[in-house]
């Protein structure tokens, strides 16, 4: 049997590192550490990103501020249990889609908001023949016209609709991951649902 | 009967609108391929290690700054002590100074005036001058004979 090279058992043994002793290590400046932290969760980091934004170039930017924000706050991940490093990590990333989408609408990116005559037309048909057929389910929405209407909404709102609707979480994982308060998420759901039925409203 | 009507039909439009909120936003969702290929796009984490790098550059010359500052500010700092010390000397010692300055004038010199000589009449002249009189000449009296 073949002798392992050094980098090889070096790489066995951070696949072996659990996330806590992989940040331990990567605070005392072991790059490759940190490397293996983000093979584990890049897969995560993208699948938020994706909850917010449909391009790949946006969700890349996502991916780099996510975990960058991460390698320069490593010093205040506590860990103590298995899940803790994933839930701070998701935090961060939540945090940087917030920002993200705020930044957008200062820059006023949710002009991409306005649907063309053909859209408004199509929406029109598809809400007032789901309305007289109540069946939903066979909308045929593409995902452009889906990102043109979630734009219209307030970041705060979208932020919750996708977490509650897309990443199915409870209000407590929600306030857990925004760092609002239970009662804030409650009331900010009801207002963000409102909200949409409000904007489709317009197209009946 | 026709609110309540109205408010079942508002109800039913909140439900259809809700499903279709549901499936909008499910339209919006990327698929596991989509995800996959953003999360393993290349150079990736090269492009992170380099803006952390740049990151760590900004702040050591940001640090470098504060302390090229502290150190200015370091010797700056016995300079500023020495002239204040100068300045309070100077103030203590400046009424030991005019104290020994005042016996030898003998106190009694007044402050000197802007055209002292000019207005500096003395009580006759002023009466002389009134009395349309040199002074030292005798006053010429329309007396008694």
């Amino acid at each position: 049997m073949p002798a392992e090279t050094d980098a090889e058992m070096s790489a066995k043994m951070l696949s072996e590192m659990t996330d806590d002793e992989l940040v331990v290590a990567a605070r005392s400046g072991d790059e490759s550490a940190f490397a293996r932290l983000f093979d584990r969760h890049r897969r995560l980091v993208s699948r938020l990103g994706y909850r917010f934004f449909p391009r790949r170039d946006q969700v890349e930017e996502i991916i780099q501020e996510s975990f960058i924000k991460a390698y320069f706050a490593l010093d205040d991940f506590q860990g103590g249990n298995e899940k803790s490093f994933v839930s701070w990590l998701a935090r961060i990333t939540v945090r940087t889609c917030y920002d993200e989408l705020r930044r957008a609408q200062r820059r006023g990116e949710s002009n991409i908001g306005d649907l063309t005559e053909e859209e408004a037309a199509y929406l029109h048909e598809g809400l007032r023949d789901l309305s007289a057929s109540g069946n939903v389910e066979g909308a045929a929405i593409s995902r452009d016209l889906a990102n043109k209407l979630l734009a219209r909404l307030r970041p705060d709102d979208r932020l919750i609709l996708a977490l509650l609707k897309l990443e199915e979480l409870s209000i407590a994982e929600i306030s857990n991951l925004t760092g609002w308060t239970r009662a804030k998420v409650k009331m900010r759901s009801h207002r963000a649902q409102q909200g949409l039925r409000r904007l489709l409203r317009k197209f009946l | 009967m026709w609110m309540k009507d109205k408010r079942r039909k508002d109800e039913l439009d909140d439900e259809m609108l809700n499903r279709f909120s549901d499936e909008l936003l499910r339209a919006f969702e990327a698929s596991d391929a989509e995800i996959n290929t953003a999360a393993a796009s290349p150079f990736l984490y090269r492009r992170i290690r380099v803006r952390i790098e740049a990151e760590e550059r900004r702040l050591a010359e940001q640090r470098g700054a504060w302390l090229t500052l502290l150190r200015g500010v370091k010797h700056a700092i016995p300079v500023m002590a020495m002239l204040a010390v100068v300045a309070l000397a100077s103030l203590m010692m400046m009424p030991a100074l005019s104290h020994q300055r005042q016996p030898a004038n003998g106190g009694n010199e007044e402050p000197p005036t802007l055209m002292s000589d000019v207005f500096s009449f003395s009580q006759d002249e002023l009466i002389a001058s009134a009395a349309g009189v040199e002074p030292g000449q005798p006053r010429q009296s329309g007396g008694t004979r």
